[in-house]
Formats: C-alpha cells, sequence, structure tokens
C-alpha cells in the first residue's frame, strides 16, 4: 500500500485519539465554582435580555424554565455565523467567518466525496455519463462545495494571515504557531484549489482515493499536486490536535460547563454530592491564613489557618 | 515622542516603571469635562514612597508591596511564587476554578476582540499593559513555561519565552488589580476565553501561597470580617447603636415610629446589608426598613459577628476567605431558622452568596439566597405600598446596572420595573443590562484608598462609567436640571462618589447618585415629607 | 512606617497620617495632627468633635456614623468641614487618633 495512504490512516488516527483524549480530559476536571456570565440562552424567556431564575422571587420552588432550544439556537448561531465574533470584532469577522465556513465546505467535500466513494463501492456508476440525476447531482454539489471550500479557505487564511501580519496590536501577541497554523491552512487551501484547478476538475482522482481508503485497496498513480494535497491534509490532521484549532471542542465546554452553567446545587443532588467530595479535598496552599493539611469545609468552617480554629 | 511599545517581554526587565501616565492620552470625556483642566491629577508618588514600594508597572502602587530588603528574600518569593504557579493548575489545589483557567490558557487564539470591550484598556487611550490579553499573556507563558512538562525548551522554540524574575513578579501583582473583573473580556470572547477570571487567579496565587494581598480585602477586610464582626471594623454593639440612631432618624424625618427586627427567632426572612450602608448611606437601609415594615414582612436582621455584615471580600482574592464568609453568613441564616436570606444593594455580596457560595454551601447550610431588587420588585408589585411617582418627577433618572448583579447574575428586568413604577422620568444609558460598563470601583478598588491608587481608580478605571452618565444627560447637563443616578450597589456607590468628587459632577452637572430603595420610599404616599434629600453624601 | 513630627517626639503614622497606636493618643498629639491637616487653632467646637469620636470610639471600636456625630455635636457637616478641611473621616478622625477607616464606606 503506497505511503501516501498509510500517511492518511495514520493521521485520522492521531485525529481521533487526540480529540478524544482532549474531550475526556477537560470533562474529567473537578467540578468547578459557579462561574456564570448572561445572557444564557437556555434561560426561556429571558435568554433575549440576559435574564435569569434570579429574577423570580422564591425561584428555587418553581419548576425550572429550561430551553435546550434555545441552547440549541445559540450554539448554531455561533457556529454557522461566528455571532460573538461578529458582535464585538467585526474587522476579523470579516476573513475569519469565510474562512471558516470555507472550512466547513471541505468537511462538506469530504462527505460527498465519501458518499460518491460509498456508491462506487455498491458498484453505482458514478461515472460523468451517469444517467442518473441524483448521481450528476451530486457530482455538481461536489464540485460546488469544493470550490467554495478552497476559495472562502483561501480568501479568509489569507486575510487572518496579514491582519496577523500587519496590525500591530495582533502581531505583538502572536505566538509562532499562530503563524503556523495559518500559514499551514493557507498552503494546503492553495495547493487544494490548484490541484482541482489544473488536474482534478471532476474530482474524479480524489473520490478514487476516498473509495481506495474506505475499501482498503491500494490505490493507483496521483498527479503530483494532489499527492502534496493530500500529504498536506495528512499533516494538518496530525497536527490539529494539539494546537489552538481545537477550541472547537474547548468551546463547548467553555459555553456549556462555565458561561452557561447555572445548575443550582439542589439539596440531596449528584451535584451536591460532586460538591462534598471536593470539599474533602486537602488544601495544599501554605499562606499563613491558610489551613494547610486541612480539607476544605474544615477549612471554611474556621476563621484562620491555626490549629483549633 | 513616541514611547517604543510595551511587549510581553518588557515585564521581567529591571529598571523602573514600564508606563507613564498621562491624562492627556486617555479618552477625551464629553462636555462640560472636554477640557484638560477638568481632568484630575494622578499624584506621583514621593521619592520616599517610591524607595518602600514595588510601584515598576505605571508608577501607581495598589498593593503598597514593599521593597524586598535583600536578594535572599526576593529568591525566597520567588519560589513560592513558583509553588503557588503549580498549585494553581492542580485540580486538589484549585479545583475551584482549575476547568475554566485551563480552557482560557490553553484556547486563546489571540484575536484581541477582548480588548475592545475592556473599557480600562479603551479609555486608558490603549495603554498596552492594560490589555486583558497582556495579563493573561504573562500567565500563559509562566504556565507553559514552568507547569507544562518540557516547557523550558518548548517555549523557547516557540518564541514565547519568559523570565520568571522579581520585576516581573512585582509587576504581575500590581498588574492583577488594573482590572475590575467586570468580565466585559469574557462575554465578548468567540472562544469563551475569559481573561477576567485570569486576574482573580493571579490575585489568588498571591494570596493564598505568598500571603500578599492589599491590606484592605484580607487584614481589614475578611479578616476583620470574620473576627471583629464587620470589613468597617463595625462590632455588634456598634452595629446596635446605629441601628437605634437609624431608628431615631426615621421618626424624625418621617414620623414612623417603629422598632427594627434584630435577631428575631421565628423570622420569615434574614435581610443582609452591606455594612458600610449604615455608615455612609444609612438612608438606604433605613428606606429597606420602611418599605418591609409597610409591607407587613415578617423578616429579621442579624447582630451576630458578621451576620450584619454581607460582604465577601475573598471573592476578589481567595478561595479559603470566600469560603469562610460565605458558610458564616450561611450558618447564621440556619441557626434563625429564616426561609431565605435577601441581600442588600451589594452587587459582590449577591454573587458571592448566590452564584459562587452555590458550590460550596451543602446540606443544610444550603439556605435560600434571593435578590432584593427581585424581592423588592415582588413588594412593589404587589400593591402593599402606596405609591405616586409624581414624587419623583422633579428629577431624570438612569440607572446603573452594578456588574455582579447584572451580568454574572441575570438580574436585569426587576431593578427596571421598579424605577419605571416609582419615576416618571426614567432614560436607559448605553450600553445597559448584561453589557453595561462597571463603575470602575469593582474587583475591590472602591475599598482601596493605597497612596495614589485612587487617583487611577478614578480617571482610569472611572472614566467609561463618567463618560456613559454625561452622555445619558448631555441635553440637560447645565446644573439647573435634577438629575439622578441610581446604582443599586454599595461598591458600586462608592466609586461613583468618588468619582463624582473629584470630578465635580454634583456641583457642576447637579447629578446625584443613590440607591434604589431610597426612590420606592420617597414615592410612598404615606410619607408626608420627601424622603431624598437633594445634597451631596 | 512612615513617622509624624510633634515637635518634641515623632509618632508612628500609616501612608494616610493617620496613628499606627491608636492608644498611645493624647491632646499633645491631636494639636499637631491637626496643624497638619489644615487646622489653625483647636478650638473648644474643635475638641467637642475630637472628644466625642475618641469616646465613641474606645465604646464602639470605630468611628460613629457621619449623621450621628453632627446630630450629637450640635453642627451640621458644613460646618464641621469648615472647621476640619479635610472632613470628618480624613480629618477629625484622624486628629482624634481614629485608625482608617476601612470596608465599603
Amino acid at each position: 500500500m503506497p505511503a501516501l495512504q498509510i500517511s492518511i490512516y495514520a493521521s485520522l488516527l492521531i485525529f481521533a485519539v487526540g480529540i478524544v483524549v482532549k474531550t475526556i480530559k477537560i470533562s474529567r476536571m473537578p467540578i468547578h465554582l459557579r462561574w456564570d456570565l448572561y445572557p444564557i440562552p437556555h434561560e426561556k424567556g429571558k435568554e433575549r435580555y440576559g435574564g435569569s431564575r434570579h429574577e423570580d422571587s422564591d425561584w428555587w420552588t418553581k419548576p425550572v424554565r429550561s430551553s435546550i432550544a434555545g441552547e440549541v439556537k445559540e450554539i448554531a448561531r455561533e457556529i454557522f455565523g461566528l455571532k460573538t465574533l461578529h458582535r464585538y470584532n467585526r474587522g476579523l469577522w470579516y476573513f475569519s467567518f469565510p474562512f471558516h465556513l470555507g472550512l466547513y465546505a471541505l468537511i462538506g467535500l469530504i462527505v460527498l466525496l465519501s458518499t460518491g466513494a460509498l456508491l462506487m463501492m455498491w458498484g453505482v456508476d458514478f461515472s460523468a455519463d451517469s444517467a442518473s440525476l441524483y448521481i450528476r447531482l451530486i457530482r455538481f454539489s461536489t464540485i460546488v462545495v469544493g470550490a467554495l471550500g478552497w476559495a472562502l479557505g483561501l480568501i479568509g487564511s489569507a486575510g487572518l494571515l496579514l491582519t496577523r501580519t500587519l496590525r500591530k496590536n495582533y502581531r505583538e501577541f502572536s505566538s509562532v504557531s499562530n503563524y503556523f497554523d495559518l500559514l499551514l491552512l493557507l498552503t494546503l487551501f492553495a495547493v487544494g484549489l490548484s490541484a482541482w484547478l489544473s488536474a482534478d476538475l471532476s474530482y474524479d482522482f480524489l473520490r478514487t482515493f476516498v473509495h481506495d481508503l474506505i475499501s482498503f485497496s491500494a490505490t493507483g498513480d496521483l498527479p503530483m499536486l494532489i499527492r502534496i494535497e493530500i500529504s498536506l491534509a495528512a499533516i494538518f490532521l496530525a497536527y490539529l490536535p494539539f494546537t489552538t484549532m481545537t477550541h472547537f471542542v474547548a468551546k463547548f465546554f467553555t459555553y456549556h460547563r462555565v458561561r452557561w452553567d447555572d445548575s443550582p446545587n439542589a439539596p440531596g443532588s449528584r451535584l451536591e454530592r460532586d460538591v462534598v467530595e471536593a470539599l474533602g479535598n486537602r488544601v495544599s496552599w501554605t499562606a499563613p491564613h491558610i489551613a494547610t493539611g486541612k480539607t476544605w469545609s474544615e477549612g471554611a468552617a474556621g476563621d484562620r489557618g491555626e490549629p483549633g480554629n | 515622542m513616541a514611547a517604543k511599545r510595551i511587549t510581553p517581554d518588557d515585564i521581567s526587565r529591571p529598571g523602573g516603571q514600564l508606563v507613564e501616565l498621562d491624562p492627556a492620552q486617555f479618552r477625551p470625556l464629553p462636555s462640560p469635562y472636554d477640557k484638560l483642566e477638568l481632568e484630575p491629577k494622578i499624584r506621583c508618588l514621593t521619592r520616599e514612597q517610591m524607595d518602600r514600594f514595588e510601584c515598576g508597572l505605571d508608577g501607581v502602587s495598589a498593593v503598597m508591596l514593599p521593597r524586598p530588603e535583600s536578594e535572599n528574600d526576593k529568591r525566597a518569593m520567588l519560589e513560592k511564587f513558583l509553588a503557588g504557579l503549580k498549585r494553581l493548575f492542580n485540580g486538589h489545589d484549585n479545583w475551584t476554578f482549575l476547568q475554566p483557567l485551563l480552557l482560557t490558557m490553553e484556547y486563546c487564539s489571540q484575536c484581541q476582540t477582548c480588548s475592545g470591550a475592556c473599557r480600562i484598556f479603551e479609555e486608558s487611550g490603549e495603554i498596552e499593559i492594560y490589555r486583558p490579553g497582556y495579563r493573561s499573556g504573562i500567565l500563559r507563558r509562566l504556565y507553559k513555561k514552568y507547569v507544562k512538562s518540557g516547557g523550558k525548551i518548548l517555549s523557547r522554540l516557540s518564541g514565547n519565552d519568559i523570565d520568571l524574575t522579581w520585576n516581573l513578579l512585582a509587576r504581575l501583582l500590581e498588574l492583577s488589580y488594573r482590572c475590575t473583573i467586570c468580565r466585559r473580556c469574557a462575554q465578548a470572547c468567540p472562544i469563551g476565553v475569559d481573561n477576567g477570571l485570569v486576574t482573580r487567579e493571579i490575585r489568588k496565587i498571591f494570596s493564598q501561597e505568598l500571603g500578599i494581598a492589599p491590606k484592605q480585602l484580607h487584614e481589614l477586610g475578611t479578616v476583620q470580617h470574620l473576627r471583629k464582626g464587620s470589613s468597617t471594623g463595625m462590632t455588634p454593639p456598634g452595629f446596635l447603636d446605629n441601628i437605634e440612631f437609624m431608628e431615631d432618624e426615621i421618626r424624625e424625618k418621617t414620623g414612623l415610629d417603629f422598632k427594627w427586627p434584630i435577631d428575631k427567632a421565628g423570622a420569615d426572612i434574614l435581610l443582609v446589608h452591606n455594612a458600610g450602608e449604615y455608615l455612609a448611606w444609612p438612608e438606604n437601609p433605613e428606606a429597606f426598613a420602611i418599605i418591609l415594615e409597610a409591607a407587613g414582612i415578617n423578616y429579621t436582621l442579624s447582630s451576630e459577628l458578621s451576620g450584619y455584615d454581607g460582604v465577601n471580600y475573598g471573592v476578589w482574592y481567595d478561595d479559603m476567605q470566600l469560603a469562610r464568609v460565605a458558610v458564616r453568613h450561611a450558618g447564621i441564616a440556619k441557626k434563625l431558622g429564616v426561609k431565605k436570606i435577601v441581600i442588600g444593594e451589594c452587587g459582590h455580596s449577591h454573587k458571592s452568596l448566590t452564584v459562587i457560595a452555590d458550590r460550596i454551601l451543602t446540606g443544610d447550610l444550603n439556605v435560600p439566597r434571593e435578590s432584593s431588587l427581585t424581592f423588592l420588585n415582588e413588594i412593589v408589585k404587589s400593591g402593599r405600598l402606596r405609591l405616586d411617582p409624581l414624587r419623583n418627577a422633579d428629577m431624570q433618572v438612569t440607572l446603573h446596572d452594578p456588574c455582579n448583579m447584572v451580568r454574572l447574575m441575570g438580574i436585569v428586568k426587576p431593578q427596571r420595573e421598579i424605577i419605571k413604577a416609582v419615576c416618571p422620568n426614567f432614560r436607559e444609558m448605553m450600553p445597559n443590562g448584561v453589557e453595561n460598563f462597571c463603575c470602575g470601583g469593582g474587583g475591590g478598588f472602591a475599598i482601596m484608598p493605597n497612596l495614589n491608587f485612587p487617583d487611577w481608580r478614578i480617571s482610569v478605571a472611572g472614566r467609561a462609567k463618567l463618560r456613559q452618565v454625561l452622555d445619558v444627560f448631555q441635553d440637560i447637563i447645565s446644573s439647573e436640571h435634577k438629575k439622578f443616578l441610581c446604582a443599586p450597589c454599595s461598591n458600586c456607590k462608592g466609586q461613583i462618589r468618588d468619582l463624582f468628587s473629584a470630578y465635580g459632577v454634583f456641583e457642576r452637572c447637579n447629578i446625584l447618585y443613590g440607591g434604589l430603595a431610597e426612590l420606592i420610599v420617597n414615592a410612598m404616599t404615606d410619607i408626608k415629607n420627601p424622603f431624598q434629600q437633594w445634597e451631596w453624601r | 512606617m512612615p513617622l509624624f513630627d510633634c515637635g518634641s517626639f515623632n509618632i508612628e503614622v500609616d501612608e494616610d497620617g493617620f496613628m499606627q497606636d491608636t492608644g498611645a493618643w493624647n491632646q499633645e498629639i491631636a494639636g499637631a495632627l491637626a496643624n497638619a491637616e489644615g487646622v489653625a487653632e483647636m478650638t473648644e467646637n474643635h475638641w467637642k468633635i475630637v472628644n466625642y469620636l475618641r469616646e465613641y470610639y474606645l465604646k464602639f471600636g470605630i468611628a460613629p456614623m457621619v449623621r450621628k456625630l453632627c446630630k450629637e455635636t450640635g453642627f451640621s457637616l458644613k460646618e464641621i468641614y469648615t472647621m476640619f478641611p479635610s472632613g470628618p473621616a480624613k480629618g477629625a478622625c484622624k486628629v482624634a487618633g481614629l485608625a482608617k477607616p476601612t470596608g465599603c464606606v
């Protein structure tokens, strides 16, 4: 099996394991104190202006009016519209939005290529001559979605890279990896776009490559640009889990588990058990007022760190 | 002369202060403060003060950190700092905030969106060190180099190396007291990174490991609160004496003659004010007493140690002190057997007891807590008070949203519903609600009168609020119109008082400030004379 | 600690000139502190205020409410400001040897 194919398998594995490990690591962190930040979109009827149950007298005696739909809507706005960036940093949004849209389109391209590849595996005629309207529609969509992906990604990443380089505010706070990440993606988009234009307008090469990946069959010879494109994609996938670009994982937690986490500590709840457990941790901070060596519960019951308090 | 821009590398460098503050570079204010001569001065420290206290950040000293006597002292403190830094990233030592902190450390994309949301950075004329990302960038570099494995090599390779020097330590401590933790930056962050939290976490390293915190927060703050009964130094007998005085005052002012319920067994509600109200703005607790008496509420105040002061300064700098104060408050409510605690007009006391301490108070300590804004609104809506809004018609009213109650607790409508019910002329400042601007006294600032720090707090931290207030009243800014800024929070009131005094806002523009309950009482038709005194306080 | 010069001797004060050891207070110190606060001469009225503050402080460990100070001494806030230009808290309390006010006041 060609090295190119093996490298994609390897990078997919690294990507998947990396993301899973990262997700587990974050989710296993201890429970933290409440640190709500409003507006919270699941506060039914109050999400528009940022209200909460604390606006209602004796709220603890009333049923919780939480709306999952509100959260889903808000998350969709964030993912597909970069709502927060649009609101607070429009200048950057003009580049970041196409950049992300480009990435989503490329995910779409992979889905469409895989669909084609699967149909091929099942013996469906997926060539350009296919008489099926559906096949032709999928082929056409693949081209459109792919073109959008490359072009938007290229515009976006170039814009972001320029912003980071030219604007002092950004330059002085950017790390080497900030540049490297963007440069890697910019190259990937540029190579992808040229590979498509110069060698693979119908995506037949790439689709066949995906087919061979899925069916574990050795792939044939590919044009140079496509080989570079695939290599870059492999590098990107394997590198991604180790970068801040995994903020799509982090964001789930920063939003759901921090900003929007207003779950009250109801008596007898699981949350209360977790709190009791956390308060059982021994304190090892050493400032004089801290009850070093005692548990948090014991420390909190006194008014100083000395023994007997 | 254009000074060289400060970069994160500069924080470790030896030598004097990184930044010179020049009011001419701050964002200009609207009329009548569009003239530089009306700008209050930021005093320079005296030679002698500079010799004694670290002030190498911006020439301001909020913490009054004494300069160490020897290199050995410096080394010992650096070692402790490093130990504290490591504890901050350990799930046993810092379970309280590890998850949000690590997410903040690992996932910032440096998009600088937070800078635009930060009023201190913007109003200062974009002084680099006040950028939210500057502060968190320093902690991130320290974390990556000194806490993460392989950090020493990796940080050199990444170009984000940092040297933990004495200068860094001293400047970082001060820098953690240049942010009010209003968390507008976190609200604007597309990823959900929280640079306001970083401020508090840095303060925690210093307090929980090195025992360093501004003395008004710790020694005279939480410690005095727990041992003497109040961060104001008020003892239980002092509290009772004040209550007696306020009972007399109500009788003289309104003719109403009643006793305030103290330590009343069988009361439904424990009402806890910020004790600063009794000393500086007694009309506010007086207004509460009048309203609750008129509405026939079965409540009580507590004269127990700490039970008459609802503050919790731990919320600004130390998790253990935060927990201790919260447990003390809850224990008093438990002993009284009340059904709920109602928290007076104090923002940080709202947030600390209701929200943050929710995961500290378990079992029977978990007594329900409610905001006085919500509670007062219920009373106003119930019709139990006879109210005539025209009694407040002689002034234009605007509302300040205390960050702790609004952005950080979601209490937005009750205070507005109350004002609309009792004041015919209400106007909103922009932005408002959960996107409000901090008064500039948050994060403990309003109670830290050290050296020249109050000057900074007024000119830089308070600037956005002053601008908003001037803007909302710009069409009637001259002193012939009575204007009122309602700020339902003791800390905010303290800051607004100092801010208005420094700029002469009451004299020049006739804008007075005060709490919310007073406006209700001023509209009560059962009280003959106006309750609201149009005089500076 | 900064020292405050009382003429024949020094006392320890904090950064804002408040006495560190409030127990060491006496009339001579009060006179010197008053001078530094822009009080030309300690009149009977000045002493009335200072003595009241002192008494209250010794009894309750804290300065009285400003309004109570006015009521008990019979002076308006304005008059107090005339006598002690830096006001009741920063002026009169300092002269009376009280600690600097703390907390949300």
